[in-house]
């Protein structure tokens, strides 16, 4: 094995697990604290691509233009939670699914309206394009600059939740929410301000995977079941667990890919190997989710003991 | 000397750090009422959980009828003849009256996995469920939506439905919770009136009504059992009395 | 059930009879699309209303009853075996085929899932189907996204469900079949003790129900329904690919049974019926106010389907009865 390829691989894990961790870390809050299934998480993360290839075009600094662009979706976030979602918690999870699922729906179609259903290209600003050398190879800096921001976010994030008044509620409304409540902490601003929360950082990911993958309408879903997986194999309602999940499936979806036919073609024909691997591969995750599930069936680590 | 239908062994079980029953030994004879009382946080409702079966104990045994059961889920202990009514009033509101009784009936009344005929027509659920219906004084409210009932009736029907099937051993807790006088008095005559054939445990914090129905009472303080005996045994001990009895007296 | 109820259950069934014979194909068409869907919600509804459990990975299941269809298509045409065995083009032949895999896979995952509750449940159901999904994209031995085009649908023995009208008694036959089925399951001794375990699984318990098993045997009817629906629906459009056992299909089927109304025997008909009309007909209205609009007749259906899950809970058939079942 190719030590040069296995580094790369283990970058593009990495990179594709931080973007997973932003997705799942409002989600799992989300889940755990209002007991709220979510869908239309993924449009976040759709939003926040959407926003930033707009906002470039208005503000023609990457920066800026993504801040403005989390700003954006943040509001969005907190205008739907208080028109549409607060009436739901509480309610029966179907009603949740079937609210959102609408939402996704409203969104997708929104967006095809606003910018048309071809996909857009975001051209990553000069400082980012290009590539450094990483023992001898080539490797792209927007990702090394992805899995920065992306674990930046996650440090940001255990100081807030851990050394923060904010971060004391949400650990006690994880906890007990019926409790909090009772401590006369106003519930609806805090549900509200932890959705804004998660919809920025649904949106950074997008913003961060606009440049690498296309900016297109639909794009939220796939990294929203990946959330979920996520999620599952971390434990609900655990930031620490949506870490070490997101790492677990980065790492295993990005290594399966890449590795699996090769490992098959050990034993197999080439293109039997090719096929199996690649059919495999894709559901290794899911796969891992279930054994996962078998043995640990609260997640490997449960927000609750 | 009469048997002993329910034995639990040093039941232990924790919560991280706390011990909510430190080594908790009990046994009820065939036929009598035991109470069960002690402070709040004392960890009889844990205790109850451990013999139900819903929680699983660190370590102790559990015996019913000399049968070791400590391993076995809730529903094979209920199937044994150990039935439990819950502290918060846990029927079916999605049916009614008569079928909440006439399921509870139907568990003990060969296999449910029948998919074709009409289980609402059966007389051989329904009749019982009639009569049991008529012993505890819901008759009337056969046919109603159970989720309309008042809170009385509810705790009663609650009642019913553990009866079903016909159980060794009843667990209790707390039946009387939110009676009004009269309604508590109609239940602890119901309760009353299920001796010999029934062996309860009975959790309760209405003193009355536990001096009134209790053979034997136990006292549960901090997980740990600090007295058993009869009654007015129990009335007189000093160490309940501070622990407890005086709690209430105080005030 | 009401003396007006049946009378309208009378004109629906009489009606549902006769449309065949107004000629029009494209009418017959329609309504074997929305037949086919109904039966697929109804057996949703299985786990959806009488167990209260939200799968959202339903329409794996359908995915695999058309696949069945597609793969003994393809390999017939061919000329060769699946799997050392001869492929089969009889259309019992693969209900059973189609009940056996599912079932198989309802088996291996509901013995997951159905250990989990709330939201870890939708979830995993997702998960598997997803899982699935990317399976079938990734096969390209069936053609992998661009599916399988079916020259021919499957043989029926005597029935020649070549012909529209045929195939389309033969199809509402499967579903009147099942909605008996359904009924005499919802008063069963099997349907309560589900529906117990969905008001108060830990009091069913208590009873002495393993309600495990109840709901893992529920799971598994559901799946095998639907995907003799899926086989059905392969054959009406001569298509079968990946889209099939897409998560929005799943929610496609939650919507109908929601819309029309969940826990009733025909609110996932209507709901059906509902929501194939809106996607048939709304498009075409929209257009009449602004050219190309109804291309995105969805961004009506988003809040719209908000709308249900605040306040219509029940769906149209609550809505109609004001009442449940």
């Amino acid at each position: 094995m190719d030590l040069l390829l296995l580094l790369q691989q283990t970058l593009n894990g990495l990179q594709l697990g931080v973007m997973l961790f932003l997705m799942a870390a409002g989600l799992t809050l989300i889940f755990g604290i209002m007991d709220l299934i979510n869908l239309a998480h993924g449009s976040f993360y759709m939003l926040g691509a959407y926003l930033t290839a707009w906002t470039m075009g208005l503000v023609d600094a990457f920066l800026p233009a993504i801040a403005l662009a989390l700003l954006i979706t943040a509001a969005v976030g907190f205008l739907v939670e208080v028109t549409a979602l607060r009436r739901l918690y509480g309610r029966d999870h179907l009603y949740q699914v079937l609210a959102t699922f609408g939402l996704i729906l409203f969104f997708n179609e929104g967006l095809k309206l606003l910018f048309g259903p071809q996909p857009i290209f975001l051209q990553p600003p000069a400082w980012l394009s290009g590539q450094v050398p990483l023992f001898g190879a080539p490797y792209p800096v927007i990702r090394l600059a992805i899995i920065a921001v992306g674990l930046a976010s996650a440090l940001l994030l255990w100081w807030l939740i851990g050394h923060t008044r904010l971060g004391m509620l949400i650990r006690a409304g994880a906890d007990d929410r019926e409790m909090v409540q009772a401590l006369g902490v106003d519930i609806a601003r805090l549900f509200g301000l932890i959705f804004a929360l998660g919809a920025a950082l649904a949106a950074l990911a997008g913003a961060m995977a606009g440049p690498v993958l296309a900016v297109r309408i639909g794009m939220g879903e796939d990294i929203l079941i990946l959330a979920f997986v996520v999620i599952v194999i971390g434990g609900i309602g655990s930031i620490r667990g949506a870490f070490l999940g997101a790492l677990l499936v980065g790492l295993v979806d990005t290594y399966g890919r890449a590795m699996l036919p090769d490992l098959l073609a050990m034993f197999l024909e080439r293109t039997v190997a090719d096929a199996a691997g690649a059919s495999i591969a894709s559901m290794a995750i899911y796969i891992l989710m279930a054994l996962v599930l078998a043995f640990r069936p609260r997640g490997l680590l449960p927000a609750r003991s | 000397m009469s048997e002993e239908v329910l034995r639990a062994v040093d039941l232990t079980r924790r919560f991280g750090g706390v011990i909510a029953c430190d080594r908790v030994s009990l046994a009820l004879r065939r036929g009598e009422i035991h109470a069960l009382i002690g402070p709040n946080g004392a960890g009889k409702t844990t205790f109850l959980n451990l013999l139900s079966g819903e929680l699983a104990a660190d370590s102790g045994r559990i015996l019913l009828c000399g049968r070791d059961i400590t391993r076995l889920p809730t529903h094979r202990r209920a199937r044994l003849g150990l039935a439990r009514s819950f502290q918060i009033t846990s029927i079916l509101p999605g049916m009614s009256v008569l079928e909440n009784v006439s399921l509870a009936i139907q568990a003990h009344a060969g296999s449910s996995f029948r998919f074709f005929a009409d289980a609402g027509r059966d007389p051989a659920l329904n009749e019982p469920a009639s009569e049991l219906l008529a012993r505890v004084g819901l008759r009337e409210c056969a046919g109603l939506p159970a989720a309309r009932l008042a809170h009385g009736q509810k705790r009663v029907l609650e009642l019913a439905m553990a009866l079903a099937g016909d159980p060794e051993v009843l667990l209790l807790d707390e039946p009387l919770a939110g009676l009004g006088p009269e309604e508590g008095r109609r239940m602890v005559e119901l309760l009353a009136g299920l001796r010999p054939r029934t062996t309860m445990l009975l959790v309760e914090h209405d003193m009355d009504a536990v001096f009134r129905l209790a053979d034997r009472v136990t006292v549960l303080v901090y997980g740990r059992v600090i007295a058993s005996g009869d009654p007015d045994g129990i009335r007189r001990d000093p160490e309940v009395r501070s622990a407890y009895l005086g709690e209430e007296e105080g005030g | 059930m009401g003396w007006r109820w049946r009378i309208l259950l009378a004109l629906a069934l009489l009606s549902a009879l006769l449309i065949p014979w107004t000629g029009d194909d494209y009418l017959v068409k329609l309504a074997t699309r929305i037949l086919i869907f109904a039966l697929a919600a109804s057996a949703l509804d299985l786990v959806l209303g009488l167990g209260g459990l939200v799968s959202f990975g339903h329409a794996a299941f359908l995915g695999l009853g058309a696949y069945v269809v597609g793969i003994m298509f393809l390999h017939d045409f061919e000329g060769t075996g699946f799997l050392g065995l001869a492929p089969s083009q009889d259309i019992f032949v693969q209900f059973l085929l189609a009940a056996l895999v599912a079932g198989g896979f309802a088996l291996a995952t509901g013995a997951v899932c159905l250990r989990t509750r709330g939201v870890a449940f939708i979830m995993i159901t997702l998960a598997f189907a997803q899982m699935l999904f990317f399976f079938f994209v990734s096969l390209r031995r069936y053609n992998g996204e661009d599916g399988i085009a079916l020259w021919n649908r499957s043989r029926g023995g005597w029935l020649e469900l070549e012909d529209q009208r045929t195939f389309y008694y033969f199809v509402l036959a499967c579903l009147v079949l099942f909605l008996v089925f359904a009924a005499r399951l919802y008063h069963s001794r099997f349907g309560r003790v589900v529906r117990g375990s969905k008001d108060n699984d830990r009091r069913m318990r208590a009873l002495g129900f393993p309600t495990y098993r109840y709901r893992l045997t529920a799971y598994l009817l559901s799946a095998v329904v639907t995907s003799i629906a899926g086989v059905l629906l392969a054959n009406a459009t001569y298509f079968v690919g990946p889209a099939y056992l897409s998560w929005h299909m799943s929610g496609q089927l939650i919507v109908m049974v929601v819309l029309g109304g969940i826990g009733t025997l025909f609110g996932p008909v209507l709901g059906a019926a509902l929501f194939i009309l809106l996607e048939e007909f709304l498009p075409d209205v929209l257009d009449l106010f602004a050219a190309g609009a109804g291309e995105y007749w969805m961004l009506l259906l988003g809040p719209l389907l908000v709308i249900v899950a605040l306040f219509a809970r029940r769906g149209l058939l609550g809505v109609l009865v004001g009442t449940g079942r």
